[in-house]
């Protein structure tokens, strides 16, 4: 007679997880051992009662979580066009080429320096006046068009407000964070109406 | 284009202690999230059987692997992570089994009155398979975490292999363990309810 098996064997004999060689022979000694047979027999009926035991909790499947790079597969147009939109929004806001904008922006002749203007050296007039060839003789030097034709590559003046103003004072001061300063016009009032950052064209924008 | 990363087991992915920083880190959520994508689902689908919750279920899976992602240093050693990752579920299971069973005596005594009231023959028979199912979870609640998970995942159709992995044992051991946590499971379930379901 064949060796008998041990119990996990058969178990496992049971649930055909054995390799298909010691699957037969198994079954061989299964075929003429009484006492495995009947063990075989008993770990059935006891794995059949306990399989039905189990069988009455509800199963749920849970579902499999989608993988986080999936979205190279299909991409967000919807997030891309928001984060267009943004660009240009904050572009449109940044860049010194809206009308409004130029409207107030202060002319070369007509802002008159006042003596605090030792505190602040690159007034306006003198930035246009090296850019431009004969700024004093032009009549309408308010026009935004001659401003932007004039100095290209100079940061302009942002006006923080739509009133125009005949004569202010420019005062360069640092802006925190970092060493970005900022010339500042201010008017008769007191009050600031316009302002760019100096090397904005190069760095800050 | 299919991302597949089923079938990641703890070792495909080798770990150097040596690497730090951010190299580091995405390993570390790499084979975090190897590991979640491979058993979150069986995990969950075992808890749920255990406990009946399957909310509360969800809930014990995700908190084993944020535990998981909070121990580096468990990843980055050589311990057997597929079979922690399913003893620690299964001992949070077994609270929130023990929580559970509290909690449901409390409304069983203060809702049978209403059912019995009703006399429909739906929620007799309701009342009748949750019973029965109480029972199933009691026994199991009695027996070693590690039985209760081999028989519970073993009732979900994994095969030795992957029982073997979940318990960190040998394939050849499983049906030992199998037979002994049957036997046991239906000497307890005899014990407590005689040979009725």
């Amino acid at each position: 007679m064949t060796q008998c098996w041990s119990e996990g064997t058969l178990r496992a004999y049971l649930d055909r997880e054995l390799a298909s060689e010691e699957m037969q022979r198994v079954a061989a000694h299964l075929a003429e051992c009484t006492v495995c047979d009947g063990l075989c027999t008993e770990l059935a009926a006891r794995a059949a009662h306990v399989s039905a035991l189990m069988e009455l909790l509800p199963e749920w499947t849970a579902p499999v979580p989608r993988p986080l790079v999936v979205m190279a597969r299909r991409p967000n147009w919807i997030g891309i066009a928001v984060a267009v939109a943004a660009c240009l929004a904050l572009a449109a806001y940044l860049l010194p080429n809206r009308r409004s904008r130029e409207v107030a922006v202060a002319a070369p002749p007509v802002i008159a320096p006042s003596p605090t203007v030792e505190f602040a050296p690159p007034p306006v007039a003198t930035v246009a006046a090296n850019t431009d060839p004969a700024p004093v003789e032009r009549p309408a030097p308010r026009r935004v068009r001659r401003v932007r034709q004039a100095a290209p590559d100079t940061a302009y003046f942002v006006a923080l407000d739509d009133e125009p103003f005949e004569s202010g004072v420019i005062m360069r001061m640092d802006v925190k964070p970092g060493k970005v300063q900022a010339d500042i016009v201010f008017g008769p009032d007191g009050r600031a109406h316009a302002f760019r950052l100096v090397n904005a064209s190069q760095h800050n924008f | 284009m299919d991302v597949v990363l089923t079938g990641v087991q703890p070792d495909e992915i080798a770990l150097n202690p040596a690497d730090a920083g951010a190299v580091g880190d995405r390993r570390v959520a790499a084979l975090v999230e190897a590991l979640f994508r491979e058993h979150y689902g069986r995990i969950v689908s075992m808890l749920t059987r255990l406990t009946g919750d399957r909310a509360h279920s969800e809930e014990i899976a995700s908190d084993v692997f944020h535990k998981l992602s909070q121990r580096p240093a468990l990843l980055e050693s050589r311990e057997d992570l597929t079979a922690w990752i399913y003893r620690v579920a299964t001992n949070a299971g077994f609270d929130a089994l023990r929580t559970n069973s509290r909690r449901r005596k409390r409304e069983e005594a203060a809702g049978l009155e209403g059912i019995h009231a009703t006399a429909a023959p739906s929620a007799l028979d309701a009342m009748l398979a949750e019973e029965r199912r109480g029972r199933v979870r009691a026994v199991l609640g009695a027996l070693k975490p590690r039985e209760a998970q081999l028989l519970l995942l073993r009732a979900s159709g994994l095969a030795y292999r992957e029982l073997a992995a979940t318990l960190g044992i040998e394939p050849v051991s499983v049906g030992t363990t199998l037979a002994r946590a049957e036997a046991e499971f239906e000497r307890r379930f005899r014990a407590r309810y005689g040979e009725h379901v």
